[in-house]
């Protein structure tokens, strides 16, 4: 009988420090499910930057889980065609069904992380008169920028006179947050983009 | 006499801090680069090298033991926890559990089979980011020759060392024994680098056939061609590619208030291979 308590207490001090490391292993499991249950394997919203907007407010990816959400990278400075870009990503937007459009979330990253501060993007909106409800022109430490760059497929380099080179992309997510809509260029209609956009809203409502 | 001398231990103390930390900081914020141009094998408007600006450089690749650090306090990077759109299922495939790479004898090893994503997240978490292109290339090119001879004894090696990286015998950081002017240590002989930009706008334009290595060559010299086969092989990549033969290093901004010890303006121009003069 003895030998049987003093068995049970050796097992007992055996087995509490492995339950104990077994309830942290689940755990950790656990959490790493939930991320996988919560975002698409594809989702963007996978990002954890903080990016910084116009009016200094932080923003991740991940707050438009349930939201479609149309995307540009341009910068602050370019005179060549990145008010053209903006333009455009402003002509789909004011394409897009009136019901819908209040609805949409556009989001315009700067790859100029040193000129392109919130108080310089501020500027930036409110000369292009969209400094409007719904879009954020943001910025964010540079290896944010260039993981969302890779992330999106958009290309683009520092030239030594502080100008960009830089591909012209309008990029669509799903509420999901994959990428569904790639309009690349600077011409050409967007008719079927604003309607693929509605048809996202649509979907999201069944 | 005593208070004295404690008045003037103190500062000397003080000082004696600050130059540790000063170089502290230097040895974790890379080696210093000054600024200057280059050739590369992309094209180029005539007569306008590319240009380089100054930057600090690792002087060495990322170890294993340094990027289980970083695993370490960021752990939705870890094998089973980075989703599948940033790393191939090859990610730390090596490593013998899930976020260690088991024997301490690998501690030194240049850390392989990481996607461009996970690098680029390990330099920022750094303080720093990936190289571009053209500062990997520049940097590599600060090399010492002292005759035309020796540099292309040195780039028909590099030739062989490309058509064949070992990526299953890596070895430690900083023993190849191959070091640019500055220091900075292993460009070439231990493991490829992921830069910032590995597909410069001008890639789509190009294939991966020989006759784009021959166009790109330019100049005859071996360099060049070690260099083609450099560049064709890195545009090659994916972003979440996961090879063994992989690794990287980082750099980092000059901070714009400090004042550089080897002058901002001090822009180097290197000729090489097309120029024999600078020999």
């Amino acid at each position: 009988m003895q030998n049987l308590k003093l068995l049970f207490l050796l097992a007992g001090m055996l087995l509490l420090p492995l339950l104990a490391s077994s309830q942290q292993t689940m755990t950790m499991n656990n959490a790493g499910l939930e991320t996988a249950k919560t975002y698409h394997a594809e989702s963007l919203h996978h990002m954890n930057a903080e990016w910084a907007n116009q009016n200094g407010e932080t923003i991740q990816l991940a707050d438009y889980l349930g939201q479609p959400l149309v995307l540009v990278m341009f910068y602050g400075r370019c005179t060549g065609t990145c008010p053209v870009l903006i333009q455009r990503t402003w002509k789909l937007y004011s394409g897009i069904d009136v019901d819908i459009r209040d609805r949409v979330q556009v989001l315009a990253v700067s790859f100029d992380y040193k000129n392109d501060t919130p108080q310089a993007l501020k500027e930036y909106a409110e000369n292009e008169q969209l400094d409007i409800p719904g879009w954020n022109f943001v910025t964010a430490q540079q290896s944010d920028i260039r993981e969302l760059a890779m992330l999106l497929g958009v290309q683009y380099r520092e030239r030594s006179d502080g100008h960009f080179e830089h591909s012209n992309l309008i990029t669509v997510l799903d509420a999901q947050g994959k990428i569904v809509l790639r309009s690349e260029g600077i011409k050409g209609g967007l008719s079927d983009t604003a309607t693929a956009i509605e048809e996202l809203f649509k979907s999201d409502l069944q | 006499m005593k208070p004295v001398t404690f008045k003037l231990l103190l500062p000397t103390l003080l000082l004696f801090c600050l130059q540790f930390a000063s170089t502290v900081m230097a040895q974790s914020a890379g080696i210093e680069l000054p600024a200057g141009s280059f050739h590369s094998v992309l094209p180029e408007v005539v007569g306008e090298p590319h240009r380089v600006d100054i930057f600090l450089l690792d002087e060495t690749a990322v170890t294993n033991s340094q990027f289980r650090q970083f695993l370490m306090e960021n752990p939705r990077w870890s094998p089973s926890e980075i989703p599948a759109l940033y790393a191939g299922n090859r990610y730390l495939q090596h490593w013998s559990n899930d976020g260690n790479y088991g024997d301490e004898s690998l501690a030194d090893l240049p850390v392989t089979r990481v996607s461009w994503y996970s690098a680029n997240a390990y330099c920022g978490w750094k303080g720093g980011r990936l190289p571009t292109l053209n500062e990997w290339e520049y940097a590599a090119q600060l090399m010492h020759f002292n005759t035309a001879q020796e540099e292309n004894l040195f780039s028909s090696e590099l030739i062989g060392w490309y058509s064949a990286v070992d990526a299953k015998h890596t070895k430690p950081v900083g023993s190849t024994g191959i070091e640019n002017r500055y220091g900075v240590k292993d460009m070439f002989g231990l493991v490829m680098e992921w830069v910032e930009d590995f597909k410069p706008p001008v890639a789509t334009d190009l294939s991966l056939d020989c006759g784009t290595v021959g166009r790109m060559q330019g100049t005859s010299s071996m360099y060049g061609y070690a260099m083609s086969v450099r560049y064709i092989t890195r545009m090659s990549f994916k972003a979440t590619s996961t090879t063994g033969m992989l690794g990287f290093r980082c750099a980092y901004d000059y901070p714009e208030n400090a004042e550089s010890t080897k002058g901002k303006s001090s822009a180097l121009m290197i000729n090489h291979p097309n120029n024999q003069s600078t020999y």
